[in-house]
């Protein structure tokens, strides 16, 4: 009996180490934009204004920045 | 602009627009593509109106409307002020709710609270490293009072003729957005939409 629990036991923890390292190689990379949105305001007409976006990664993969173009 | 992100770090984006000589409201955006394939992509997008000296109804008066450290090599200014004087009848508080990260020195008000008829101080100082540069930045300043509110973005630049500068600020209604990084960027729009000579 105490054989089939150890057995068990090794079975389950076996298992656990399994999935953990399943995680860790599929790791996702997660892009957040806190504040996607900006308003300037009011600006003055025929002037250059310029905003900042803070961008992170969130994930658990390195994140690849491909492109940022006009919507 | 970092093209990778380690699990945890961050980068900024920077857009940069050229508002036309109008007072219309205007809304742009870009679309930020990266490898999260379960997000897909992310739209940043930003709206600002044109304010013309001649705009009656804003209760604020800018003065001057953009901070100019003038042409490269010519004798080194590393501070400059607008003027907000308060044209309501309310208090207001001002606060500055964005400029450029690591940019800048020191951009701070005088008064964060303004009564009516008086004026505070929009104060910007260049960083050392900053004043030998050719750079079009800006500051956004926010006044609310009881009723009032009101948000109004400062441009500050250096080493930007005034040639180019007057060129720019001719009425053509063309508009231009890009979104550049520190060492490239990707320019964003460029639309006309109105006729000339309308």
């Amino acid at each position: 009996m105490k054989r089939l629990i150890l057995f068990c036991g090794v079975l389950v923890l076996l298992t656990l180490g399994l999935v953990f390292v399943y995680q860790a190689q599929a790791g996702e990379p997660k892009v957040l934009i806190p504040e996607p949105r900006w308003d300037f305001g009011l600006i003055p007409g025929g002037s250059v204004v310029s905003h900042y976006y803070l961008i992170k990664n969130m994930g658990t993969d390195v994140l690849k920045i491909e492109s940022v173009r006009p919507g | 602009m970092k093209k990778e992100l380690a699990v945890g770090d961050s980068t900024w984006i920077e857009l940069i627009y050229t508002m036309g000589k109008h007072s219309r409201e205007t809304h742009k955006s870009a679309r930020v593509t990266t490898n999260d394939t379960l997000t897909g992509f992310i739209n940043i997008s930003f709206q600002g109106k044109g304010w013309l000296d001649s705009d009656s109804g804003v209760m604020l008066n800018v003065n001057p409307q953009t901070l100019d450290f003038g042409p490269l090599g010519e004798k080194r200014r590393t501070k400059l002020e607008a003027k907000i004087k308060n044209l309501s009848e309310e208090k207001m508080q001002l606060s500055i709710v964005d400029y450029p990260p690591e940019f800048f020195k020191e951009v701070k008000l005088s008064r964060d609270e303004l009564k009516p008829g008086k004026t505070a101080k929009l104060k910007v100082r260049l960083e050392r490293e900053t004043e030998d540069q050719r750079f079009q930045k800006s500051v956004t300043v926010e006044a609310k009072g009881d009723t009032l509110n009101y948000r109004f973005t400062v441009p500050v630049q250096k080493g930007i003729e005034s040639k180019v500068a007057a060129k720019k600020t001719v009425p053509t209604d063309k508009k231009e957005a890009e979104v550049k990084s520190d060492q490239k960027k990707a320019e964003a729009e460029s639309d006309k939409k109105e006729a000339e000579g309308k």
